[in-house]
């Protein structure tokens, strides 16, 4: 199995089997553009840094034997489940600064399920929470007028729940 | 979601002006936001977009693609802070329809349905539509907003792309003026409100929410309206119903109607002689025949997958073979209507048009079943047919003379159909409704009893009548209560005693 090198913005170079780091469809393109062999030539990952580049690596290593996910599913938000499965949910269990950094990577590096995996932890970080409890969950100031909230009243009533 | 062409709406705020800032939640662009978003109920897209300037903005993009629609709402979809978001509405519920003011619920229906409306907001899909009106003058109602929206689609030429539309009618009036007792507010005392109130406001509305039309006594006004063709999702409630294929066509050359088989399908077009058959009074005495007009949905075999039916009314079960459509789409089907009985035709006719049905849920009274365990279990043969069939709920069997139906005894029948063959099913639910007019288990006190399925896994597991206290404590009478929701599980042997055989 060939071995690929990948160049964290931080400058550290990590070598991962080729399959693994083809779970990132960046990657995995970049490698089919060049088409040839990239084993004596790093590859820049430069909005990744060490840290998150390696949390990446070890979710592509568990996951390296996944089935592709589906082409295009079901738009329609509301049938959409938060369900993770127990690897994938303490493996999100960083702190919060590594969990958008991981969601930005996958982002960046196209790796679809990774993506949905982050973006369904932070949903069940907002899920049945006030208003109150999720600005303390990411430490946000509210910055309403009080003129501002009477308005906010006013149009989340012509919200559907 | 589109989300190639982001619009951010005019709140202002720190949004979309902040540079690259990883690591905390306001360094997640706008698009991941919306994947986080799409995650959530759209009760906790609003508790988000309460947040901050910089929440409600992202949420901007989806909070608003459900909505009730009301003067306000339209108003700001029209002219104020909504416009741009007009393109991502997906639903719509019509609001303040529940009013027991008629004048007021016609001309909010009127506004609703106009072209101009209607074409603000072009991506709809789906609508819902709550209203409370007497039993006459829903029906009325419900059939000229139905013709309302159909005729725009005609009219301007609009394709018709809903895809779900649910009729709720609402059991109890707005609380304005005084509660009445339902049964009064159904036989006469509201019917006299409305009778007032319908001569009054006869001057001020025009067609097709004429009042004249709302309440015609007169022969032969019926609706037969195709609309909507292509959905997939479908509930109704309060009107007649009669399902069919738009494509099919239609055999009856001459109708009349009745109340009794008011229901028959038939076409305006292939119809020569079409005449209602009046009641004595029909204004608004007190009675229980069905109001004139009369809706036949039409509907696409192709299509619909999802179908709830709430009106006793409907023609699921048509006497004529040549009429009996096949759903072989539904999956989904549900019967709605608290103090029905289940028959066994009902069932078959049940089985017999959505034969790949996997998930049957019918809410009732009572189902009878006639056969004991000892014998065969005669509906389920029937119900045997649905080999897709994944979830079932059905009323708490009627007790026969000789057998009163336990949960061990439930459970003894779920597993003979899992031996019959019934290898898709996953879970079996009994239950027994306040209608239910007697106690299937009286000693265990059993509201309902779930077997789940599968080879080798079969697991029983009940709830009992009782009342808990949200906070964990014994309930006190002057406390908060809810029902209690707790399932439970038990050594089988212990539950089989209950019943010998």
């Amino acid at each position: 199995m060939s071995t690929i090198k990948l160049l964290s913005s931080d400058n550290a170079e990590l070598a991962v089997d080729k399959e693994v780091a083809e779970r990132s469809i960046l990657i995995k393109n970049m490698l089919e553009d060049v088409g040839g062999d990239m084993s004596d030539q790093a590859i820049p990952i430069p909005n990744v840094n060490e840290a998150v580049l390696r949390k990446v690596i070890e979710w592509c290593e568990h996951h390296k034997s996944d089935p592709p996910p589906p082409a295009d599913e079901d738009s329609d938000s509301r049938k959409k489940s938060t369900d993770i499965e127990e690897w994938d949910q303490k493996f999100m269990q960083v702190d919060q600064e590594m969990l958008f950094e991981i969601i930005l990577a996958a982002n960046y590096l196209d790796i679809k399920p990774l993506l949905d995996v982050g973006c369904k932890t932070v949903a069940n970080m907002i899920k049945g929470k006030s208003p109150e409890e999720i600005r303390k969950t990411f430490n946000i100031q509210n910055d309403f007028t009080p003129e501002e909230e009477d308005q906010i009243r006013r149009e989340n009533e012509w919200a559907e729940e | 979601m589109d989300t190639s062409a982001l619009r951010i709406g005019r709140l202002g705020g720190t949004g979309a002006a902040e540079g690259r800032q990883t690591g905390n939640a306001l360094g997640l662009p706008l698009e991941l936001w919306l994947v986080v978003l799409g995650y959530l109920h759209p009760a906790d897209i609003k508790s988000f977009s309460t947040c901050s300037r910089r929440f409600r903005v992202i949420s901007f993009e989806i909070l608003f693609s459900r909505i009730n629609l009301s003067p306000e709402s339209l108003d700001a979809f029209e002219n104020g802070r909504l416009q741009d978001f007009r393109k991502n509405v997906r639903h719509i519920t019509f609001a303040g329809l529940r009013s027991t003011k008629l004048a007021q619920t016609v001309g909010l229906a009127r506004l609703y349905t106009s072209p101009k409306t209607l074409s603000l907001l072009p991506n709809n899909r789906s609508f819902r539509l709550p209203f409370f009106l007497t039993e006459r003058l829903g029906a009325n109602f419900l059939t000229s907003f139905v013709y309302q929206l159909a005729q725009y689609h005609k009219d301007y030429d609009v394709p018709d792309t809903l895809q779900s539309f649910h009729v709720e009618k609402l059991r109890q009036p707005a609380l304005e003026s005084i509660y009445y007792p339902p049964d009064l507010v159904y036989h006469g005392f509201m019917a006299g409100v409305h009778r007032l109130r319908a001569r009054h406001i006869v001057p001020e509305v025009g067609d097709p929410f004429d009042a004249r039309v709302l309440f015609n006594k007169g022969k032969s006004r019926y609706h037969q309206t195709v609309y909507p063709a292509s959905l997939t999702e479908y509930s109704i409630d309060t009107v007649y119903f009669a399902l069919r294929d738009h494509k099919q066509i239609p055999l009856i050359q001459n109708v009349r109607l009745d109340e009794t088989d008011s229901a028959r399908y038939f076409d305006e077009s292939q119809v020569s002689d079409l005449e209602l058959v009046e009641e004595p009074d029909p204004a608004f005495s007190i009675s229980t025949t069905h109001p004139n007009p009369y809706l036949i949905c039409f509907s696409s075999i192709s299509t619909l997958t999802k179908l709830r039916i709430k009106t006793g009314k409907f023609n699921v079960i048509s006497h004529s073979e040549q009429h009996r459509a096949t759903y072989y789409n539904v999956k989904e089907l549900s019967f709605d209507n608290e103090t029905a009985v289940i028959h066994e035709h009902l069932l078959n006719a049940f089985c017999q048009r959505f034969p790949n049905v996997e998930d049957l849920d019918i809410r009732a009274a009572v189902i009878q079943i006639k056969a004991d365990l000892r014998r065969e279990y005669v509906p389920m043969r029937d119900l045997l047919a649905l080999d897709k069939l994944k979830k079932l709920r059905l009323p708490w069997p009627r007790p026969s003379c000789t057998t009163r139906h336990t949960p061990a005894m439930l459970f003894y029948i779920v597993c003979m159909w899992l031996e019959a063959g019934f290898t898709n099913l996953e879970e079996v639910k009994f239950a027994r409704n306040e209608a239910t007019p007697w106690d299937p288990a009286p000693e265990r006190r059993v509201r309902a009893c779930k077997v789940y399925g599968g080879v080798g896994n079969r697991t029983l597991k009940w709830r009992e009548e009782g009342w808990v206290d949200p906070s964990g404590g014994i309930p006190s009478y002057d406390g908060p209560v809810r029902i209690d929701r707790t399932w439970l599980e038990g050594e089988l042997e212990d539950i089989v005693q209950d019943y010998c055989w």
